[in-house]
């Protein structure tokens, strides 16, 4: 079955000598390491309060906690990597619990050497997904491959949707895209009953999806497919001034749509590796 | 009857004493202000207002009459019926004239707030402003079916601007809903939230 797509202007793959510069502003934020240092603060304050016992129990529950965290986000997404950090902060909760003088109270050290020497696989791999991008949520990689086509200016933001086309699609299909979509983290799927929403959601900005479950995403980007076929892109204002030009808008929310569109062919046709490829191609950074 | 008449009587015949001040006109021969108001426990201003309301409409009669060379008025019921009649058809709006067709588009930077419906593919409603500092004021327009699909699919700020009718047959929405379609671009033209572009 071909694509049947209104769009008059080239996709993103067919744009010759597609430059690597980035229309996106530099990612500076901090913010991605927010929960990480909030936990080092609160264990620091329970060791001043409590001392070493304090410390032991705080980061046995910090721990828990993210444990917890990454369960939810797998289970949301359904993205491998997130098992990776499960199985990781689980073996280090474990760990921190079963320390001498610690949660569980034992007095050598054989168990929690046991789960310390289990702990570095486990962050072996989380590191290995980090750099080869497969723990990384690509809101930035879809937002730049989105703008790469397009050079006109003329600003023209509006918090409407835009209705981009239609595209030709099962119901199955694009429900077993937006699974794809999540698992690789390209998108985070939200399912309704005649709607799939695919958020593209940016490195930093997870947690308010994840872990939010009834997040209104009427006001952040996305591109929707609904049961007849009809694709409408929304492009947030927060997303739209992260490109350092003003580009025009109804051109970036029609590419938005293409890059999806051919993603979701390119899934269709078994070729899902050339999607990540794609991805990757952009070249944003490990951690933006 | 014309509209500004039909809502006088309306608006005094919707009081909760209007059925008992006619009860009363029916069964006195005439009767005062003062007297109507004493016997329904109303605000004597009250009851002279209604009753010269009435008088007005041609629904009482009134009579001058001196007490101790006070004068005042009695009233009597002068229709044992009253029909509210009113013609609509000055509101219908006729099809738009032959002439040259004007293309539309929203407005850059118009402010205007879109609240997508729940279903998709339409907007709900859309929120301007007007006035300045704290005079700005904010309006909220809830949108028919039509009116939804419509503005969901209005060209962008830098989108090539096209005429309401192709924007309806984009959205697929039928001739009948012209008029409110064309109330709705009237209002938002006029408000700044969309731009109109001569000839097409």
């Amino acid at each position: 079955m071909t694509m049947r797509f209104e769009s008059a202007k080239p996709v993103f793959s067919e744009v010759r000598g597609m430059s690597h510069e980035k229309k996106l502003k530099p990612d500076h934020s901090l913010i991605g390491l927010l929960p990480a240092f909030c936990s080092l603060v609160v264990i620091a304050v329970a060791a001043v309060i409590f001392g070493r016992q304090g410390v032991a129990w705080t980061a046995t529950l910090v721990f828990a906690g993210f444990t917890g965290f990454a369960f939810t986000a797998q289970r949301r997404s359904g993205s491998l990597s997130y098992i990776a950090s499960v199985v990781y902060l689980l073996t280090a909760t474990l760990a921190l619990a079963s320390a001498p003088d610690s949660v569980f109270g034992f007095r050598d050290r054989t168990v929690f050497n046991l789960f310390k020497v289990l702990t570095l696989p486990s962050i072996a791999t989380l590191l290995y997904l980090m750099f080869t991008r497969r723990a990384k949520w690509r809101g930035r990689d879809i937002l730049e491959l989105a703008a790469a086509p397009v050079d006109e200016l003329g600003d023209g933001f509006t918090e409407r949707p835009y209705p981009s086309g239609k595209a030709d699609y099962s119901w199955d299909e694009i429900l077993g895209f937006a699974r794809f979509c999540g698992k690789h983290m390209i998108s985070l799927p939200y399912i309704e009953s005649e709607r799939v929403y695919l958020v593209p959601v940016r490195m930093g900005k997870e947690f308010g999806h994840l872990w939010n479950v009834s997040r209104n995403i009427s006001k952040d980007t996305w591109v929707c497919f609904d049961s007849e076929g009809n694709v409408t892109v929304n492009i947030s204002k927060d997303d739209y001034y992260l490109y350092r030009d003003d580009l025009s808008f109804d051109q970036l929310c029609d590419s938005l749509a293409d890059v999806y569109v051919e993603f979701l062919d390119l899934y269709r046709r078994d070729l899902t590796v050339r999607i990540i490829d794609r991805l990757n191609s952009v070249k944003i950074g490990f951690f933006s | 009857m014309d509209f500004a008449t039909a809502a006088k009587l309306g608006t005094y015949i919707s009081k909760d004493y209007a059925r008992d001040m006619f009860d009363l006109l029916a069964k006195y021969r005439d009767i005062s202000a003062s007297e109507a108001a004493s016997r329904l426990g109303l605000h004597i201003r009250t009851a002279q207002d209604f009753l010269e309301a009435m008088e007005s409409l041609g629904i009482l009669s009134k009579e001058e009459v001196y007490e101790k060379k006070r004068p005042y008025y009695r009233y009597t019921l002068a229709r044992s019926r009253i029909t509210m009649d009113i013609d609509l058809t000055e509101f219908i709006v006729d099809a738009p004239e032959e002439g040259p067709v004007k293309a539309i588009r929203e407005m850059k930077n118009s402010g205007a707030m879109f609240t997508t419906a729940r279903g998709g593919n339409r907007i709900s409603s859309v929120t301007v402003w007007s006035g300045e500092g704290r005079g700005k004021k904010e309006k909220r327009l809830s949108l028919t079916n039509a009116q939804g699909s419509f503005l969901f699919h209005l060209p962008f700020p830098n989108a090539a601007p096209m005429s309401s009718g192709s924007i309806m047959e984009k959205a697929g929405i039928d001739e009948i809903y012209v008029p409110e379609i064309k109330d709705l671009v009237d209002l938002l033209v006029e408000s700044g939230v969309i731009e109109v572009h001569p000839g097409s």
